[in-house]
C-alpha cells in the first residue's frame, strides 16, 4: 500500500465511489481505506464531487407513500422502548457482561497502560471492552457533551475482509445500538446518538467489511464493557 | 473546509435522534434522490424501495457522517446509489430494463439538465471538468454513475472492447481530479 502514488490513490478511490472497483478489490480497497486517512480523504473527496452529479438530474417527487413505509419503520424504532422479547435475551452473548466484576482486576492494568485521551477532550465516563481470551481491550470514554473517543489497546486488526463494529448496549431486554466501525490504527472521535441516554456499556463484534448487513451484531462479540463515572447531563 | 453544505447541519441533528431533522432531510433531498434511483433501476417499484432502504439506512447511520470530510449531499448521493446498485446487482439478468434510448438520457454536457446542476459551486465545476474529458471518457463515466453499468456493459453498449472502456472511466478520473484541483485552487 505505501506504494501507491497519489494518483493511485485518487485513481483508486474514483472508480470506488463510481463503482467500477468490485468484487475482491473492493474488499480489499475497504480494508487500505479503514487505516489510511490519506485514503479516506480521497473517498470523501470523490463522494462530495461525483455526489453532485446526482443535482444534475431534474427532480422527481417520490410518491408519499415511500415516507409513509419509512415513517412506519423507524416510528417503531422511535416508541418507547418496547418489551423485546427477541433473540436478545435467550443469546450467549450477555454472559461476557456478567464476567465484568471477575474482570476488573485486569480492567485497571489496562488503564495503566492507556494512551492519554487528546488534550482537549474531557471524558466524564470511561468503559474498558475487555477481551478475557488474550487481554487485549478498547477504550471508549465519554465526554459530558455526548462525544465519545474509541481507542484500541493491543487489540489485532480485524482479519481481512472484515471490520470492527462498535455497539451501544442499553438494557438487557434492548437490542444494542450500531456506533459504526472501530479501527485499531487511530483513536476515533464520534457523536454518541440520542439513545446513549439509556446506554449500559459498549461492545465490539466482528462483522463483514463495512459493517453488520443486518443492524444487529452478526458476528462474534469480541469485547465487552460497562461505563464507569458519572453522567452530568 | 465545506461551505456549501445544506444537509451537514440537518444529518449532525439526527445523528444526535433529532427525528424533526431526518423529516426536512427527506424533504430537501428525496426528488434528487429519488431521481437518481429512477435513473439507475428505471422501475417506479423497485426505486421507491430502493428510497426507503436509503432513508432508513441514513437515519440509522447519520452518526457516522462527519462533516470534516466531506458534504452531506454527497455522503446521501452515495448511499442512495449504494442502495439502487444493491437492487440491481439483485434482480436477475433478464430483467435488465434498459434499451438504447433510456441508456443515452444522459445528463452530459446539454444545458436544460444542466441548470439544476449550477445550484451549489461543486456542481458547476463538476461540469465545467466533465466538459473537458474526451467524449468517450465522459460517456463512459456519465453512463456508469447514471444507471449502474458495468464497464462490460458500457463496453457492449459503446461496441468497444472492455480495456478500452476501462481505460477511459481511469484517465478520465484523472483527468477530472486534475481539473478540480485546478479548479479548486
Amino acid at each position: 500500500m505505501k506504494q501507491l502514488s497519489p494518483s493511485d490513490r485518487s485513481q483508486l478511490a474514483g472508480e470506488y465511489v463510481l463503482g467500477t472497483l468490485r468484487g475482491p478489490a473492493r474488499v480489499r480497497f475497504e480494508r487500505l481505506v479503514e487505516d489510511d486517512p490519506h485514503l479516506w480523504q480521497e473517498v470523501a473527496f470523490w463522494e462530495r464531487r461525483l455526489g453532485t452529479l446526482g443535482e444534475a438530474l431534474p427532480d422527481r417527487v417520490p410518491p408519499q407513500r415511500v415516507w409513509d413505509a419509512i415513517d412506519a419503520e423507524l416510528g417503531a424504532e422511535r416508541a418507547p422502548a418496547p418489551p423485546r422479547p427477541n433473540l436478545w435475551q435467550s443469546l450467549p452473548f450477555w454472559r461476557g457482561f456478567g464476567l465484568l466484576a471477575a474482570g476488573a482486576a485486569a480492567a485497571l492494568l489496562v488503564v495503566a497502560l492507556l494512551p492519554p485521551a487528546t488534550p482537549d477532550f474531557r471524558p466524564v465516563q470511561v468503559a474498558t471492552l475487555q477481551n478475557e481470551a488474550d487481554g487485549s481491550a478498547w477504550i471508549v470514554r465519554v465526554a459530558a457533551d455526548g462525544v465519545a473517543e474509541i481507542a484500541a489497546v493491543n487489540a489485532p486488526a480485524a482479519a481481512p475482509g472484515r471490520n470492527y463494529e462498535l455497539w451501544l448496549l442499553r438494557g438487557a431486554d434492548q437490542a444494542p445500538v450500531s456506533l459504526g466501525l472501530a479501527s485499531t490504527a487511530k483513536t476515533q472521535r464520534i457523536a454518541l446518538p440520542a439513545t446513549f441516554a439509556d446506554g449500559t456499556g459498549f461492545a465490539i463484534s466482528v462483522e463483514p467489511a463495512g459493517g453488520s448487513p443486518t443492524g444487529a451484531p452478526t458476528g462474534p462479540v469480541l469485547f465487552v464493557g460497562g461505563l464507569v463515572g458519572t453522567r452530568t447531563n | 473546509m465545506v461551505t456549501d453544505d445544506p444537509i451537514g447541519p440537518f444529518l449532525e441533528a439526527a445523528a444526535k435522534g433529532d427525528y424533526g431533522a431526518f423529516a426536512e432531510i427527506y424533504r430537501l433531498t428525496s426528488s434528487k434522490l429519488f431521481a437518481l434511483s429512477m435513473s439507475i433501476l428505471r422501475r417506479n417499484d423497485w426505486a421507491e424501495e430502493a428510497l426507503q432502504e436509503t432513508y432508513t439506512r441514513i437515519w440509522r447511520s447519520a452518526h457516522r457522517y462527519d462533516s470534516e470530510k466531506g458534504a452531506g449531499m454527497g455522503w446521501i448521493v452515495t448511499i442512495a446509489r449504494n442502495a439502487a446498485l444493491s437492487k440491481l446487482m439483485r434482480r436477475p439478468k433478464d430483467e435488465f430494463a434498459g434499451n438504447e434510448s433510456d441508456m443515452l438520457q444522459l445528463p452530459s454536457g446539454d444545458p436544460t439538465p444542466m441548470e439544476a446542476a449550477m445550484r451549489s459551486s461543486d456542481a458547476r465545476q463538476l461540469m465545467t471538468c466533465l466538459s473537458e474529458l474526451d467524449e468517450e471518457q465522459k460517456q463512459s463515466i456519465l453512463l456508469i454513475y447514471y444507471q449502474g453499468l458495468t464497464q462490460r456493459e458500457v463496453a457492449d453498449h459503446l461496441r468497444r472492447p472492455v480495456g478500452t472502456v476501462k481505460s477511459w472511466v481511469r484517465r478520465g478520473l484523472l483527468r477530472l481530479r486534475d481539473c478540480l484541483d485546478r479548479e479548486t485552487a
